[in-house]
């Protein structure tokens, strides 16, 4: 432990320190006087400030929650004698919020990333600490620091513990309830309905019984009526392969909101309903650098995505490698490219672009950026966000144009409303294509 | 708050009682007193420490100021030195209470009763030392050196104390 002086420290010295010099300066004992009992206390406070033999060891390891959760670090603290009250520090970096110390002596809330615990008996005694995952992200707590105050108020032990322990906060998946359906199903069992015909649940079709046919697909009220025997023809279940395409060139923000969380989240809620229905997820984060996760399926592919997602970040850099950086097994043909962009970056616009260009089946939920915008305050200004406005109207005509499902998302309305609305387009689509 | 308005009163008072006590160098102590309290009274306010520590200097400074040219031993130093150490432990106490010192902000603050006995102590002690410098003594030249022997070894524990690890 290290003892550290108090604010009443520095004063008591500097004031005794002045009464005894200014004393023998002037030639006045009255000086003396004064300055000899803070000068006293402070010898007196050295005395009795001890350290009480305290140890801290926390628990290390890595701890998973999702945010809006609380994680728990346990530190056993070990005392020699009674030490009365202690205060633990712990200082995660922002998106961790330290929320409360309990012991054996109550729960107390944390206030600027201390509390306050009693230790009221020599031994051993386990602390739980609380942290609220307010914002996704991998946040490490590298020490925790024990302070006892002296029974003056004059020094205090300082107790820094190294800890090593990391608490991973995964996104808040935006809650998906219907999922886009892809044009194309691929040969892995799923819950898709194929549109093609095969050995499944769902009834397609009639035709005459060839040799060979399982006579227990005979329709026996069809054949009922004389004509021959005819089987049932099925639709096959099947899975699809999806790949999110989050686009992190650019974002807007409003306080501490950026559209990118927003973008993490819905992706995250994506993933999560998509490998529940066994689609195959693939994840392309267009960004610099360009990352990107082969299609897999399971809950490990979920928390590859996850980890995956967490490392996005915004970053402007006018290098560039484009979307031939992208490997082909990661945008396997036939896959269901779900777009989660505020399409504020050319870069991204000509990509979403190019990939339709390539045949892909592009949908789009365009997180708009309006709503980050704050509000004209002049005639000027009115009109250059008219203008802007009728030029992002226009990228959306021409995406809708070619097929792509461009959809506004207002990140203050649920995801499944945008995800609605490009499901009718898609489906209004195909009816227009047939 | 109601410790840092009580230590800054009583401060005021002391600084005003400083003040009207000089006798040829009275003007100086006063102004010296006046500047010094707006000093702790600013580092209170704004809770800078530094400041508080300065203006409580100051004020012990501006004491001794008011004594030079007073031929006689004043006994209400005695009393001084616990006024202003109950002033000086408020306004410290004041940051703790307002969660301004890291570290310090969750100590518990004193009751009245620890407050008071710190106050004894501190009149007994400075009692003791105006009563010893009223004591005549023989061998003046012993006493110097061990007066001198005494600050030297106060001095060297000062300095262990803010170079010590531990």
């Amino acid at each position: 432990m290290t003892r550290v002086p108090g604010p009443r420290a520095g004063l008591f010295a500097v004031v005794g320190i002045t009464g005894l010099v200014g004393g023998l300066a002037v030639g006045r004992p009255e000086l003396v006087a004064i300055g000899a009992p803070f000068l006293l206390l402070l010898g007196l406070a050295h005395v009795l400030a001890g350290d009480h033999g305290l140890a801290a060891v926390p628990e290390s390891g890595v701890l998973r929650i999702i945010e809006g959760q609380s994680a728990q670090i346990t530190v056993t603290l070990t005392t020699a004698a009674p030490a009365g009250r202690l205060e633990i520090r712990a200082a995660p970096p922002s998106g961790l919020v330290f929320v409360t110390a309990t012991a054996a002596g109550g729960i107390d809330p944390a206030h600027n990333g201390a509390a306050t615990i009693g230790l009221p008996a020599a031994g051993s005694h386990r602390v739980q600490l609380d942290f609220y995952g307010s914002h996704w992200g991998t946040y490490p707590i590298h020490e925790i620091e024990v302070f006892r105050a002296g029974p003056l108020g004059v020094f205090g032990h300082r107790l820094v513990v190294p800890c090593d322990t990391s608490v991973t906060v995964y996104p808040r998946p935006a809650t998906v309830r219907r999922l886009l359906r892809p044009v194309e199903t691929h040969l892995g069992f799923g819950d898709l309905v194929s549109r093609h015909t095969g050995t499944g649940l769902e009834y397609a079709d009639l035709r005459e019984m060839q040799p060979g046919d399982d006579p227990r697909l005979i329709n026996w009220k069809a054949a009922a009526r004389g004509r021959g025997y005819w089987v049932n023809v099925r639709h096959p279940e099947r899975n699809s392969d999806i790949v999110l395409f989050v686009d992190t060139l650019a974002e807007a923000r409003r306080g501490v909101e950026a559209l990118l969380d927003f973008a993490v989240r819905a992706a995250a809620g994506l993933a999560r309903s998509h490998l529940g229905r066994h689609d195959r997820i693939g994840l392309v984060t267009f960004g610099e650098p360009v990352r990107w996760l082969l299609p897999g399926m399971g809950d490990v592919q979920r928390y590859r995505v996850l980890d995956t997602l967490m490392q996005s970040r915004t970053r402007r850099q006018m290098y560039w490698r484009g979307i031939d950086a992208i490997p082909r097994r990661a945008l396997p043909p036939q896959a269901l490219v779900v777009g989660l962009s505020p399409l504020l970056d050319d870069r991204s616009v000509h990509a979403f672009a190019d990939l339709r260009g390539r045949g892909f089946d592009v949908a789009v939920v365009e997180l708009a950026p309006e709503h980050f915008v704050a509000p004209a305050v002049d005639a000027v200004e009115a009109s250059a966000r008219r203008i802007w406005m009728l030029q992002r109207d226009a990228i959306r005509r021409t995406f809708r144009r070619h097929g792509v499902a461009v959809v506004p998302w207002n990140p203050d309305e649920p995801f499944e409303t945008a995800l609605a609305e490009v499901e009718v387009f898609r489906r209004n689509a195909q009816r227009a294509r047939a | 708050l109601i410790e840092a308005v009580a230590g800054l009163l009583i401060a005021a008072g002391t600084a005003a009682w400083i003040g009207g006590t000089g006798a040829d160098l009275g003007p100086v102590a006063a102004a010296v007193a006046a500047v010094t309290w707006a000093l702790l009274a600013l580092g209170t306010g704004f809770a800078v420490p530094a400041l508080m520590t300065l203006g409580a200097a100051g004020l012990v400074g501006a004491y001794g100021l008011s004594r030079i040219g007073h031929s006689g031993l004043d006994a209400g130093a005695a009393v001084l030195a616990v006024v202003l150490l109950v002033a000086f432990d408020l306004v410290i106490g004041s940051l703790e209470a307002r969660r301004r010192v890291p570290g310090w902000s969750r100590r518990r603050r004193d009751d009245w009763t620890r407050l008071s006995l710190r106050a004894a102590a501190a009149g007994t002690v400075a009692a003791a030392v105006l009563f010893t410098a009223t004591v005549p003594l023989q061998h003046g030249i012993f006493v110097q050196a061990a007066g001198a022997a005494a600050a030297a070894g106060l001095l060297a524990f000062l300095v262990a104390l803010r170079r010590s690890p531990d």
